[in-house]
């Protein structure tokens, strides 16, 4: 037997390089880093393993069809096989969040793109659709109010301004909202003096 | 610089989810696995010895095995917990898991600057047709440029692409 010089692995005397790890047995080289496989100087009459008659098939590493099956489907170890099923876990889990969350994210594209058009009922109404699914999101509340406020959804404006209360909100994001209050209240206005 | 070693820790399951995704390769292909290692102190981190395939086929298949499993799983692990950070600024704690293990996973889905040369050369082999490689060289290339790009932070802006960018893109497309 030639112990490998890298990896300690006991080698028959015929064996040019480590069964296990490739190195050549000659010579001390570093073990492969890579999944790319290694050049292997081998008795190509034997099977590298059990030396039965090796499969043919153009296959470089001697190997019969035993051995190279055996090899082909080396066991994972418990751990790996545990962190697998965590990944599964949290996959199926993603999965089942996800058309929630393409849901709320297309109803969102479709409400900017109503209020860039000016369709403020149709923005008002797939906010009020996103705001179901994060009703925490300050930009979507925000965003809700706006076109609440443009809408002359006074109350529906009044019962979103109490949920921002106290939330911090980005500069710009705080002129739109006062301009969108300032619109609505000039509004009401004219609608009051166009009553008198 | 932040040693590389401390990155792998940090992205561990994209390193254990790569190294078995060569190895699925290698078992649907029937390609005799010598030694296995999942993840480790050192550098690689993680890798698989195998025998050489028979094919080029099956060479890039097991070379390009895990830039296929790691952006698929990363994808679909980061996504519903995207929009909640990136868009509406509401994720919670299972978001942002969701999103270091999405990003840790896909950021690994480049292959070794190893694998890429392998891949490259299997390209190249007699027995790829010619359309084979005209189709494979531009995807080769991508591939080898993300292996080699490792060195300034390719791989992780792939990886936040991947987990972060695509849902926001599909969620355009849908609108």
């Amino acid at each position: 037997m030639r112990e490998c010089p890298s990896c300690k692995y006991p080698n028959p005397d015929h064996f040019s390089t480590c069964f296990k790890c490739q190195t050549p047995l000659d010579e001390s080289l570093q073990p492969s880093d890579s999944a790319a496989p290694q050049e292997t100087i081998l008795d190509s009459s034997k099977c590298a393993q059990c030396e039965a008659s090796p499969e043919p098939g153009g296959y470089a590493m001697p190997l019969c069809a035993s051995c190279r099956d055996k090899l082909a489907a080396r066991p994972v170890p418990l751990w790996a096989i545990t962190s697998f099923a965590v990944v599964l876990f949290v996959l199926v889990l993603s999965s089942s969040r996800f058309s929630e969350s393409v849901r709320a994210g297309v109803a969102y594209e479709r409400g900017q793109r109503a209020e860039a058009a000016g369709n403020y009922l149709l923005a008002e109404a797939q906010y009020a659709q996103v705001g179901e699914y994060y009703p925490d999101s300050t930009l979507v509340l925000a965003r809700l109010m706006i076109t609440q406020c443009e809408n002359m959804n006074v109350r529906g404006a009044d019962q979103t301004s109490s949920k921002l209360e106290g939330r911090e909100i980005s500069k710009e994001l705080d002129q739109e909202l006062v301009s969108a209050l300032d619109h609505l209240k000039s509004k009401l206005r004219s609608d009051q003096g166009g009553n008198q | 610089m932040i040693p590389g070693f401390v990155i792998s820790i940090l992205t561990f399951p994209g390193v254990i989810m790569h190294e078995m995704a060569h190895q699925l390769f290698c078992r649907l292909f029937r390609i005799a696995i010598f030694d296995v290692c999942y993840f480790r102190f050192g550098n690689p981190a993680g890798y698989v010895v195998h025998e050489i395939p028979r094919s080029a086929y099956q060479n890039i298949g097991i070379s390009i095995g895990p830039f296929i499993v790691n952006s698929v799983v990363g994808a679909i692990i980061a996504a519903p917990a995207a929009l909640p950070i990136i868009q509406f600024q509401t994720g919670t704690l299972l978001d942002w898991f969701l999103i270091w293990l999405g990003v840790s996973i896909a950021m690994h889905a480049f292959p070794s600057t190893g694998d890429a040369n392998s891949i490259w050369k299997s390209l190249w082999s007699k027995d790829v047709p010619l359309p084979a490689k005209l189709l494979g060289a531009p995807i080769v290339m991508i591939i080898f440029v993300g292996a080699v790009g490792s060195v300034v932070w390719l791989d992780l802006i792939y990886g936040i692409g991947v987990a972060m960018l695509l849902p926001k893109l599909i969620i355009s497309a849908m609108a």
